[in-house]
């Protein structure tokens, strides 16, 4: 993907909300770099590239958070994008801070058996990072504490579907509340339909023809 | 229906399903019957925007078999069931649509408020049991829960809607989701008495209850 393409598809997940308006987070591997947005991305749509295995920064300012877009890398090989989502609904959910669990089938497939809250209040960056490394751990998301959901998977267009289907698992905890609450998928079969998307659904875009 | 027909029916109902936000990327499923032994239906696991004529498959009510190449929606035995239990329909649509999929994930049926409602959908859009994705269970409390009635919702899922025609089954879906969303508003003001349309409201409502640890 050039940089151009990357910044038209940032450009696009912040027109549906996927990324923030004011800070969009978002970044993609490339070999044995990563390009991720400045911190003045919203205002001059710069980009940064930085070293992945030395975490050299090559060009740019990058945004605050890419040492932990670099630590996902390196300890998720299987991992090429990662976005920050600030949707609503998983903003709302970031904010509670608690664990939401699968209410569609869906977010147990894409998603995982749940989404964690990690939170980064913690001293030092070095255990914020670590922090949200353990809560992604067999999910491809985390909420992060007051500031909505990173979302990460193997190509750029994945890891927006990652945000859109928390996104609808978050819309649903919440309004599925304001109804009298909803009914949580056993964790078991999450997993089971996680494991059986991983390994085969998401491949029949490709395969099926 | 004429196979050329439907072919060109379901090519233009995938965008549509998409472009109406009643599903996205490569979920959910749309079917049309050819005749009283089989139905045409969409792929498993592709985008819709990417299917040519050739791609849906042709799939036998009774024993759900299919022609050796492209495979059929893991789902084709919900579309069958209907097919075989519903002489007078020819179209299926098997959407993740956003507010029947909240009622869906409450297991809640949703009852007629209106005289649209009553029309389009029937007295009572009911909440099929949960079954897992592509099983037979998930077939059958989806077929009983359909009943006579042109919706069902799926537990933990999303919907299902039937028509006469495809178009019949879109104007479900919509009125579906209309429906569902006045729903969600009405039963919330029963439970916070806060009467509202705006989802802010219920946000709002959840940061504050859980804030304060109401499970």
């Amino acid at each position: 993907m050039t940089n151009t393409d990357f910044i038209n598809e940032i450009e696009k997940y912040m027109s549906k909300n996927i990324l923030s308006q004011k800070n969009p987070i978002a970044s993609i591997k490339n070999e044995d770099k990563i390009l991720i947005t400045s911190e003045s991305f919203a205002s001059d749509k710069s980009l940064a590239e930085i070293n992945l295995i030395s975490g050299e920064i090559l060009s740019g300012v990058p945004n605050k958070e890419y040492k932990l877009h670099l630590e996902i890398y390196k300890k998720r090989p299987k991992e090429s994008a990662i976005l920050h989502s600030a949707l609503e609904a998983t903003t709302t959910c970031s904010i509670v801070g608690k664990t939401v669990y699968p209410m569609l089938d869906d977010m147990a497939q894409i998603v995982g058996p749940s989404a964690k809250t990690a939170c980064i209040k913690t001293k030092t960056h070095q255990g914020c990072v670590k922090n949200i490394l353990k809560k992604m751990k067999g999910r491809q998301a985390a909420l992060i504490s007051e500031n909505g959901a990173i979302c990460c998977a193997s190509n750029l267009d994945d890891a927006s579907v990652v945000a859109i289907v928390l996104e609808k698992g978050c819309k649903t905890a919440v309004e599925s509340f304001a109804i009298g609450g909803g009914k949580k998928i056993n964790d078991l079969e999450c997993r089971l339909m996680h494991f059986v998307y991983t390994l085969k659904y998401s491949k029949q875009n490709e395969k099926n023809r | 229906m004429d196979i050329n027909l439907a072919r060109q029916t379901l090519l233009d109902a995938g965008i549509k399903l998409v472009n109406e936000g009643l599903v996205a990327r490569t979920w959910g499923n749309i079917s049309c019957r050819i005749d009283e032994n089989s139905f045409l239906i969409t792929p498993s696991g592709r985008s819709y925007d990417q299917l040519t004529l050739d791609d849906f498959v042709l799939v036998q009510i009774e024993d759900l078999s299919y022609p050796a190449g492209i495979k059929p929606s893991s789902e084709k035995g919900v579309h069958a069931e209907v097919y075989k239990n519903r002489p007078e329909v020819t179209a299926v649509i098997h959407t993740h649509q956003m507010n029947a999929s909240t009622c869906a994930a409450s297991r809640k049926d949703v009852p007629a408020t209106d005289q649209e409602f009553k029309k389009i959908l029937g007295d009572v859009v009911r909440c099929a049991g949960y079954g897992l994705p592509g099983t037979k269970k998930l077939k059958l409390a989806t077929s009983k829960a359909l009943g006579d009635s042109n919706a069902a919702l799926m537990a933990n899922h999303g919907a299902v809607c039937v028509g006469k025609t495809m178009d019949e089954a879109f104007l479900v879906a919509k009125t579906l989701e209309k429906k569902c969303e006045e729903f969600i508003f009405s039963e919330f003001a029963n439970i916070s008495g806060i009467k509202t349309n705006k989802i802010k409201n219920i946000h709002d409502f959840y940061i504050l209850k859980k804030k304060r640890g109401k499970k």
